[in-house]
């Protein structure tokens, strides 16, 4: 091991870890919340753009997947089912582990979840944009489908789909900002839970890390229904936009940066927590997959 | 001149006791060989020393410097621990390269030079997955020998390995003791130890019960 800090062998660490990730088995998963996110939310969305005989915004789709308060406890609960098992260690991972400093390790895997967690978001915004795009427009105003729907048929105006993107959002902001900030808000939640798992193996507990992760995400996601003030202890509620506005009202119930610096003092600090607790990790837990 | 000196070493986990007061040193040059049954704690011993696993106390000097305290992980070491995993679906060249570009320690040529010195061919495209037992066994060595290290830790290394196999290992382990390198080696076989060791060290328990030249 070359005693000095190596920031390419952090970068290789990543590497070898999601190449592990991207090629595992249990990525059907992630085709199947696809599946369902598709057939769940932007088909309806879809579907009433038909009705309406008007064009969604091509964003549109995206932001009604991260800003339902039921998808809202999928997209995570599957992030985190997918990596479970993580930080891996295979007997591949004793050849490599020997080789680095234990820190450059664990900046190797907080990289890793950065990057897969990257490709998480990216995948699920290619896929609820891509599939419909001829059929919409891009600008960044809001479509009538999403505006008008509830006005123009009342009796559908509670309906699952028409309640899809609420008019604390879309009369708040912008769909384009929407996205940004939903795509930023929600890869920052993932990146909190990994962490989160990353220090439970950093303190040798392993196997409470999911519980707990599950549990944030559950609890998280039931106060943000409920519209509980307590939402806001959870990384649920600040990553959904529409929670931070009320329906008119132009100033907020939570600032957007204040939920970002929510999400980056809580990595940070954990980050650094497992900085300093690293040294006392044992690497015990050798999983038997290749 | 003693290359590996374990003091006092205790490991619990979880309320059980898988070490107990372990003193033994390692001399440089020599191969030494752990024996006891499943579960005596050979394993957990090497893994102490290759700095996985946090002894509850006691400590370990390998090459003179403390695991845990003066390096994570000992520094010129080579290890097979349980049977070796490699990335499934690459060649055994293209693992080597991926391990051996994180410390650039060793070139293609040394690597390639390993595979051939354990009777792989580095030219082969095959994907590990479809490696027998034997193949990833000395792919295994390949990866703990490639980067020349002063000291060898292999558990178990003749498993899955034919008699052919066998020999050959025998062959560069003591091929490797005449460069001036040390091994230790924890095995089943009681004719690789008698072959290969210049000291035994018996283990039951978490106990290092009786030590042989």
């Amino acid at each position: 091991m070359d005693s000095r800090f190596s920031v390419s062998r952090i970068f290789r660490i990543m590497s070898v870890d999601l190449y592990k990730w991207i090629v595992n088995s249990r990525m059907v998963v992630a085709a199947a919340m696809i599946v369902f996110v598709w057939s769940f939310a932007i088909d309806l969305l879809i579907n009433i753009s038909k009705e309406m005989n008007s064009p969604l915004n091509f964003i549109e789709p995206f932001i009604a997947v991260f800003n339902s308060r039921t998808l809202c406890l999928v997209t995570p609960a599957v992030y985190v089912f997918l990596i479970s098992d993580y930080p891996h260690l295979d007997r591949n991972s004793l050849f490599i582990l020997h080789r680095v400093h234990k820190r450059e390790w664990l900046l190797g895997q907080f990289l890793f979840f950065i990057a897969s967690s990257f490709i998480f978001m990216s995948v699920i915004f290619i896929f609820s944009v891509i599939p419909n795009a001829i059929n919409s427009f891009a600008a960044n105003g809001w479509s009538l489908v999403v505006t008008r729907y509830g006005v123009y048929n009342p009796d559908k105006a509670q309906s699952f789909a028409a309640n899809l993107i609420t008019n604390e959002l879309y009369n708040q902001i912008a769909p384009y900002q929407a996205a940004a900030l939903s795509f930023l808000l929600n890869w920052l939640y993932m990146i909190l839970l990994s962490t989160i798992l990353l220090m439970f193996h950093v303190l040798n507990l392993r196997k409470i890390g999911v519980p707990v992760l599950i549990s944030i995400i559950a609890i998280g996601s039931a106060l943000g229904v409920f519209r509980s003030k307590g939402m806001w202890y959870f990384p649920m509620a600040h990553t959904m936009i529409s929670l931070h506005f009320t329906q008119y009202l132009k100033e907020p119930i939570m600032k957007i940066e204040y939920s970002i610096m929510y999400f980056a003092g809580m990595i940070l600090l954990i980050l650094i927590f497992c900085l300093i607790m690293i040294g006392r990790t044992d690497f015990l837990n050798i999983d038997d997959n290749e | 001149m003693a290359i590996v000196e374990i003091k006092e070493l205790d490991l619990s986990i979880k309320k059980t006791e898988i070490l107990k007061k372990v003193s033994v040193s390692f001399e440089q040059g020599e191969i030494h060989g752990l024996i006891g049954r499943n579960g005596s704690g050979k394993t957990m011993l090497m893994k102490c020393i290759c700095g996985f696993i946090r002894p509850t106390s006691g400590t370990i000097r390998v090459n003179g410097r403390e695991v845990g305290k003066d390096c994570d992980f000992p520094e010129n070491i080579g290890i097979i621990i349980e049977t070796p995993g490699f990335i499934p679906y690459y060649s055994g060249f293209k693992n080597l390269k991926l391990i051996a570009d994180l410390n650039k320690k060793a070139d293609t040529e040394q690597i390639k030079r390993a595979m051939s010195q354990v009777g792989l061919d580095p030219t082969l495209k095959r994907h590990v997955v479809k490696y027998s037992l034997g193949m990833r066994q000395r792919l295994g060595l390949a990866q703990a020998i490639m980067e020349n290290p002063d000291i060898l830790i292999l558990d178990e290394p003749m498993n899955g390995l034919d008699k052919e196999g066998v020999e050959d290992m025998r062959k560069y382990l003591l091929d490797f003791k005449t460069q001036g390198k040390t091994i230790l080696i924890a095995s089943h076989s009681s004719e690789d130890i008698e072959v290969l060791c210049d000291t035994v060290h018996e283990m039951d328990k978490g106990v290092m019960t009786a030590i042989r030249e």
